[in-house]
């Protein structure tokens, strides 16, 4: 892991934080943030939904872990004008900011007098998510929420944090455990190289080569290769089986580890995959 | 500490008068509105319910949220834990946690 900015750095990992670590994290190049002097941009949490917030397009939680509050959101999908794309959601995050303190106190009145409850709202959950810089404030998008019904799992994800924590404080390179139960996952730095970056637009060509060049396993190519994938539909599973030369019970394996981490989203249906970086 | 509601223990209970913390337990006997904790250091807390009456607890541990003072915790809210919570494990973590408070307060 370069401390330089100037590289382009995807970092894989999923990081156990607090939500106090995320309140005192420095933004750095490229809308990502440091944390112990590390970059971070998937995170998990495990706190208690204090408050729920419904919009159109998305659901704003606000999570109380004991060492802070922040508040994250869930894009909704509608399945009918397939995935609802991000960026069009962040253009209905500015029309509706105006309205949200009062949807907030009609939500209030809402649930009083019809006793209409988020499922998740006085429960602790699991939360993993994106970490980004938007107009220069933290905001926090949520890939995944889970209740937790073993409550051990709050615990476990502290002491993760916290070992997390002394590992980097300590300089180890290493960036700790994820909350995945694959022993697969491993931390990488991908350099994406000049060539590569010019020819973002579906280059497959250049993809492939690229992909020969720095002889990355399958997982790595399916990701490469959903993640240049910029049509809203995303890319099939059967195009990743035929790229890659696999089964397409290979690729089905690999898809969930991602949905499973968060790192991709279906989209028009169960068979379509785009990238959530 | 901002809007921090620290997990602790029964032994670091001092350091938090008149502040609003977290603490696990097993729920023990009723005493009117009152009930005690036994928390996972061994130790007892009076938890004054009168401001959460309407609830009651659903499993046998819990987590009390709730401001400390003079020897009772008054219960704001709690969250009810499931029946193989591991006190041992917990009790660790929180003295891990007050050593490395910066990631937590």
């Amino acid at each position: 892991m370069t401390n330089n900015p100037n590289e382009n750095v995807i970092v894989r990992t999923i990081t156990p934080l607090t939500i106090r670590q995320i309140q005192l994290s420095t933004e750095s190049e490229g809308n990502t943030f440091k944390i112990d002097k590390e970059f971070v941009m998937n995170v998990s949490l495990v706190g208690t939904v204090i408050k729920v917030i419904n919009g159109n397009t998305y659901t704003n939680y606000t999570i109380d872990d004991g060492t802070g509050q922040l508040k994250i959101r869930e894009f909704k999908r509608n399945k009918q004008n397939n995935m609802i794309d991000q960026e069009e959601q962040e253009q209905e995050q500015e029309q509706e900011q105006e309205q949200e303190q009062e949807q907030e106190q009609v939500n209030e009145e809402k649930k009083k007098s019809e006793q209409i409850q988020n499922p998740f709202e006085n429960k602790y959950v699991r939360i993993i998510g994106n970490l980004k810089a938007y107009k220069k404030q933290k905001s926090f998008s949520v890939n995944k929420i889970m209740e937790i019904t073993d409550s051990n799992q709050i615990t476990t994800h502290f002491l993760e944090a916290i070992l997390v924590h002394i590992q980097r404080i300590n300089g180890v390179t290493n960036q700790g455990q994820t909350t995945s139960q694959e022993s697969q996952i491993k931390e990488e730095k991908i350099e994406i190289k000049k060539e590569t970056n010019k020819n973002k637009n579906n280059n497959i060509i250049t993809q492939q080569n690229t992909d020969q060049i720095l002889g990355l396993a399958l997982k790595d190519k399916a990701l490469r290769l959903i993640s240049s994938n910029q049509t809203s539909s995303g890319i099939s599973l059967q195009e990743l089986s035929k790229k890659l030369k696999s089964t397409e019970e290979e690729i089905r394996e690999i898809v969930d580890f991602f949905l499973d981490q968060g790192q991709i989203y279906i989209t028009i249906d169960d068979e379509h995959f785009r990238s959530t970086d | 500490m901002s809007s921090a509601t620290p997990r602790i223990n029964f032994k670091y209970l001092s350091e938090f008068e008149g502040k609003t913390i977290r603490i696990v337990g097993k729920v023990g006997e009723k005493q009117g509105n009152n009930v005690i904790l036994h928390t996972t250091d061994n130790g007892q807390v009076i938890v004054d319910r009168s401001n959460n009456l309407e609830k009651n607890y659903q499993t046998n541990n819990v987590e009390v949220l709730g401001v400390w003072n003079n020897n009772q915790l008054s219960e704001l809210t709690f969250f009810n834990l499931s029946d193989n919570f591991d006190f041992d494990t917990h009790n660790q973590m929180i003295d891990l946690s007050m050593k490395h408070k910066e990631i937590f307060m």
